[in-house]
């Protein structure tokens, strides 16, 4: 493959899997430097890996599962330079400007950010609408794993809903 | 009680515009910037104060156990007195860094400018103190070494700095990583405005 086809395959893909990029990078990191520091990171690692791409998946599963895999080894080695304080504490610096705010789409993100990193994984491919099996070949857990730990996080995120508040909605 | 079924949240999770346009939360990064002050500003008095008060200790040990064993080697005295130059200089660097503590505005960007400025003294600490680790190595070694001492509790003193030096290495990278992301949150916070 020649760099320039490779070039092209990943302006493709960036621009293809945009939305999937930006939903991983809000869901792992939280400070606008920290996301543009994981974007970078998932971004090369996924140009990196189109010479390995065989086709024996979508792009899109093979680009979420580079992605998922880069935010998980991203979130462990940022913990070891963590000021001790852990990221599930950490109140959020981003949010969507006005005319995209939705606040019930800010209260999953946050619910999201409280999950360990394979819950969230599994949470961002299930709202994505990925199946069983999908989900078993990018994260490498048997499908019947997930099977019950998608079953724990939907119980979760329903019972987490009961103290949204709606406001009179 | 109203609760939301999971097929609302993946409902709500498919709206989400492909560009999504960020804002940030300006109570949430004043805080968090409040929060990395307060911390680099105790961890930073914290290492001056052990840094005074170990080569304060040490050399003290140093000189009256030479007193009451009636002999002491040159070597040992050059030990002590570098610990207590170390002690003295750190002592004015503590001093100094305190009266520059005012000069910072009462803002986000002046809380952020006082927590870089915290954490490259710190890093610079880090460098002092790796240098430093030098001649009292080197002091150790010898005095240790002119006692008459067996080889293996001299390679044992070898030992503990070559530790101590790596160790010294590992929190030097720590401290260098969160003052790099200190200045990128203020870079980002004047793109920002």
């Amino acid at each position: 493959m020649t760099q320039q086809q490779q070039n092209s395959i990943f302006e493709d893909w960036l621009a293809r899997y945009r939305g999937m990029f930006f939903k991983v990078v809000r869901a792992y990191a939280f400070t606008p430097a920290d996301q543009d520091d994981l974007f970078q990171e998932i971004a090369v690692q996924v140009w990196r890996s189109i010479p390995s791409f065989r086709e024996e998946s979508s792009a899109g599963t093979w680009v979420y599962r580079i992605a998922l895999n880069t935010a998980m080894k991203w979130i462990r080695k940022e913990r070891r330079h963590q000021d001790g304080q852990p990221y599930e504490h950490l109140e959020h610096l981003l949010t969507t400007k006005e005319a995209y705010v939705d606040d019930r789409l800010e209260w999953l993100y946050e619910e999201i950010a409280r999950m360990n990193e394979a819950d969230r994984a599994i949470t961002l491919l299930l709202l994505d609408g990925f199946s069983y099996k999908e989900m078993s070949d990018i994260l490498g857990i048997s499908e019947s794993h997930i099977g019950v730990k998608i079953h724990r996080i939907k119980k979760h995120l329903i019972t987490k809903s009961e103290n949204y508040d709606y406001h009179g909605i | 009680m109203i609760t939301m079924e999971f097929e609302e949240m993946k409902r709500i999770w498919d709206t989400q515009n492909n560009e999504p346009v960020y804002a940030i939360n300006e109570e949430a990064l004043r805080k968090r910037i409040e929060g990395k002050k307060k911390q680099v500003s105790y961890t930073t008095g914290l290492s001056e104060l052990i840094i005074i008060g170990a080569n304060i200790l040490a050399a003290g040990i140093i000189m009256v156990s030479g007193a009451i064993e009636g002999k002491q080697s040159t070597f040992a005295y050059l030990l002590a007195a570098a610990m207590v130059l170390t002690a003295v200089f750190m002592a004015v660097s503590r001093i100094r860094r305190m009266r520059s503590e005012d000069r910072f505005e009462a803002s986000m960007l002046g809380d952020l400018d006082h927590a870089i400025a915290n954490a490259r003294y710190q890093v610079w600490l880090a460098t002092a103190g790796r240098w430093g680790l030098l001649p009292i190595a080197l002091f150790t070694t010898l005095s240790v070494w002119d006692d008459g001492t067996t080889w293996w509790k001299l390679l044992l003193v070898l030992a503990f700095f070559v530790a101590a030096y790596f160790l010294s290495g590992k929190e030097y990278k720590c401290i260098k990583h969160r003052k790099n992301k200190l200045e990128a949150l203020r870079d980002n916070l004047q793109k920002q405005n």
